[in-house]
């Protein structure tokens, strides 16, 4: 799925640049027949709309979304994940001891 | 009518364009090292007392936009410490933001936005000059540079295809000629464009001298302290002692229960619906489709019918027999 | 691809993975110890033997493939870990190595400084290296905040709340020191002081769910049918805002339990307390306890029993 997402965005991109060019040529076209310029042609137009659209579906579909609701982040964090105030540290605790212990063995 | 391309000296290449472009390197790498080395002196003061009404600002405001989520209680007892209480003569209960009395200032509204916000603090200041003087002097200088030397001639010729008759007056600056291609491009717009389009690759070849906010700290003192406040305090603190005094408290926690199940049934048909049901088609036969009404009656009831009323209560798991 | 799991699993979770990879792979993974550092940094979890351990061996070997401006806020994340675990042998190591890079005179080196002597029990020389430092800078948070736990240290925590109250004067939106002055209070069994610290927090963070069940869990010890029924309201404020609809769209393990043991304990002393449960709070029951068990059923069968025993002895419904 994300593959052919990103295949379809990579498509889009293509397409897109592709009715840019083609834009330049109809007008490079217009100007050495010395006709005024009065609109993109439709086929170019219905090609940009779809390659607007296939990017665009591409880029939403290739990758994990993250959820727009900031509670729902906050809601991964545990309950006991505010009890560690590191600012507040003491260092009295039982690590000496134990650090002894272990060097000893 | 397909112009016949211009030839343009090679002595211009040389002379012109590619000095430009290193000129222009050496410059950003200058400015780089110079604005590090002005950040580094540039110590805000950190003055408690104006932390101090940072923090209070910032704290009522969350008081007035959050008020709804604490008791009626706490509401109005920090109501009372931050505005006062009514009618009170004691300075000592007129509350937090009454404290500060409007220095004596000019009745001019312009002195007084230069008093409070500038000559009063002159680190804010600097701080702007310093700015200043790194972005702006060096720009002037090369513009006026590029300006003098190199001005009425076409230095170079864009590749690709030719941009629209509008970016004229960008491409071409100085050169006042209606009929020249967009793609060629004076000296002066090759200045800018250099000069807009370089930022990014000077970061990549310079990132070794970049130096990242967290280890400024370390070398440096401590966090800088906040910025220079732009209108004057007392003023701020009266717009938010009004804001308080509008608010009519009303809490969010009201009938906060009934919100939370409709919301819950309404959001996904979930366990509590699926578990009535299954309720229902287990024991029919005593059975309507209340739950609750039910839930009250074994209540009163107490234990007189108990196995029947367990039974449409759960169907999860089967109550252990207690007697 | 680390992000990636991070969205689809909670903190704990995450963390867990982490460590587990550590010690699974054969030869020292540099790029997976330093992401967990990272992780531990940011997730604020306490994990002093993994951090010091590993990270220990990360900062000797491994220093120079670090990134330069990483590679000093990890030794300084290890020192201190290194300090919390008692071996103030590598530690003073780590933090010569501080000392010869940016000198005496920067505030972060003197702070380590002082958390070394801290870690000795040399109290009085930490306090006077944060006073001095308060004296230049009166600004200091950190200075502040040491200082507060020195006196936590030294179980003088009348003097600590003191302190805590000065420096909350000054920088009255600091969730953390708020947080730290309600465990205090409480600590003191002053719960009502307590409520006044968490409703702070509350202000500062009001989407965070968590503050709410503390919040509601001082309003329970606090006893009393006001109380009571106020505990149930925030109970179910914080489930609104980790909401159990959602959770199959999380994809972890829920984080609202507490919420919901709670309510259920909430109600039941409510209904000791001879007064006329609401209708929806009654409602709010049943679903708590079918909730209970749907949870327990998916995430730990094994455990199922003794839930259902918790919910037959709060039972209301059924009370003899």
């Amino acid at each position: 799925m994300k593959g052919v997402a990103k295949l379809s965005g990579i498509i889009g991109i293509g397409l897109f640049l592709h009715t840019i060019y083609s834009v330049l040529q109809h007008r490079k076209y217009l100007r050495l027949t010395d006709q005024p310029f009065e609109g993109v042609p439709l086929d170019i137009i219905v090609e940009c709309i779809i390659s607007l659209l296939l990017f665009s579906w591409g880029i939403i579909n290739s990758q994990n979304l993250i959820p727009i609701k900031a509670s729902t982040h906050l809601a991964k964090k545990s309950y006991d994940s505010f009890d560690n105030r590191p600012n507040f540290t003491t260092f009295n605790n039982r690590g000496k001891y134990i650090n002894e212990i272990i060097k000893n063995n | 009518m397909i112009e016949a391309p211009i030839v343009l000296d090679v002595e211009i290449r040389n002379w012109v364009v590619i000095p430009i472009l290193i000129v222009l390197f050496i410059v950003s790498a200058l400015k780089l090292n110079f604005s590090r080395i002005l950040q580094l002196k540039s110590n805000r003061d950190q003055d408690v007392e104006k932390t101090m009404q940072m923090q209070t600002i910032n704290r009522v405001r969350r008081l007035t936009s959050f008020y709804n989520r604490i008791p009626q209680k706490s509401f109005f007892m920090r109501k009372a410490f931050l505005c006062g209480t009514p009618g009170a003569t004691n300075p000592k209960n007129r509350g937090l933001l009454s404290s500060i009395a409007p220095a004596q200032e000019d009745s001019n509204p312009m002195n007084m936005m230069f008093a409070n916000s500038m000559f009063t603090d002159p680190s804010g200041m600097t701080d702007m000059l310093k700015g200043n003087v790194v972005h702006l002097v060096p720009q002037i200088t090369m513009m006026s540079w590029v300006n003098h030397f190199f001005s009425g001639f076409v230095a170079c010729k864009l590749p690709f295809f030719p941009l629209t008759i509008r970016f004229k007056a960008f491409l071409q600056r100085g050169i006042e000629l209606s009929s020249l291609d967009v793609s060629y491009v004076s000296s002066l717009s090759w200045y800018f464009l250099c000069w807009f389009g370089s930022e990014g690759i000077n970061n990549i070849l310079l990132s070794d001298n970049f130096v990242s906010p967290d280890t400024q700290l370390f070398n440096s003192q401590v966090e800088p302290g906040p910025p220079a406040q732009q209108n004057p305090i007392h003023k701020i603190y009266d717009g938010e002692r009004e804001n308080i005094e509008m608010i009519r408290y009303d809490s969010i926690m009201n009938n906060i229960e009934n919100r939370f199940l409709d919301n819950l049934s309404k959001k996904t048909s979930l366990d509590l619906n699926t578990l009535n049901n299954l309720n229902n088609s287990n024991n029919n036969n005593n059975n309507n489709n209340n739950t609750l009404t039910k839930i009250q009656k074994t209540k009163t009831k107490s234990s007189s019918s108990s196995s029947s009323s367990t039974n449409t209560k759960r169907v999860l798991y089967q109550k252990p027999s207690l007697k | 691809m680390a992000e990636m799991l991070m969205l689809s699993s909670s903190d704990s979770i995450e963390l867990n993975k982490f460590e587990n990879k550590i010690r699974e792979s054969r030869s020292f993974n540099w790029v997976l110890v330093r992401d967990t550092l990272r992780f531990l940094r940011k997730s604020k979890a306490r994990k002093s033997n993994l951090v010091s351990k590993y990270g220990l061996k990360l900062v000797n070997e491994y220093i120079s493939k670090l990134d330069a401006q990483e590679s000093y806020d990890i030794i300084e994340q290890v020192l201190v870990s290194l300090l919390e675990c008692g071996d103030d042998e590598n530690a003073n190591k780590l933090f010569n190595i501080l000392k010869s890079k940016f000198g005496r005179e920067s505030v972060r080196v003197q702070r380590l400084q002082a958390m070394i002597h801290e870690s000795n029990f040399q109290l009085k020389d930490a306090l006077d290296i944060y006073n001095s430092i308060l004296e230049k800078y009166p600004a200091d948070q950190m200075s502040y905040k040491r200082q507060v736990s020195i006196f936590k240290c030294q179980g003088n925590l009348t003097k600590a709340i003191q302190v805590l109250n000065t420096y909350l004067q000054i920088f009255m939106c600091d969730i953390e020191a708020w947080l730290e002055l309600s465990s205090l209070h409480i600590t003191f069994l002053s719960y009502s002081t307590a409520l006044i610290c968490l409703e702070e927090v509350i202000l500062n963070a009001p989407i965070n769910y968590i503050f709410y069940i503390k919040y509601a869990e001082t309003l329970y010890s606090l006893g009393g049918i006001d109380n009571y029924n106020m505990a149930i309201q925030y109970y179910t404020h914080s489930l609104e805002l980790n909401s159990p609809t959602e959770i199959d769209v999380l994809g972890h393990p829920p984080t609202y339990l507490p919420a919901i043991y709670g309510i259920i304990m909430s109600i039941f002393s409510l209904s000791d307390e001879n007064v006329q449960i609401k209708e929806s709070q009654l409602k709010l029951m049943e679903w708590a306890q079918n909730h209970l068990i749907l949870i327990t059923n998916k995430y730990s069968p094994d455990k199922l029993t003794f839930v259902k025993h918790f919910i037959d002895s709060t039972d209301i419904f059924n009370k003899e």
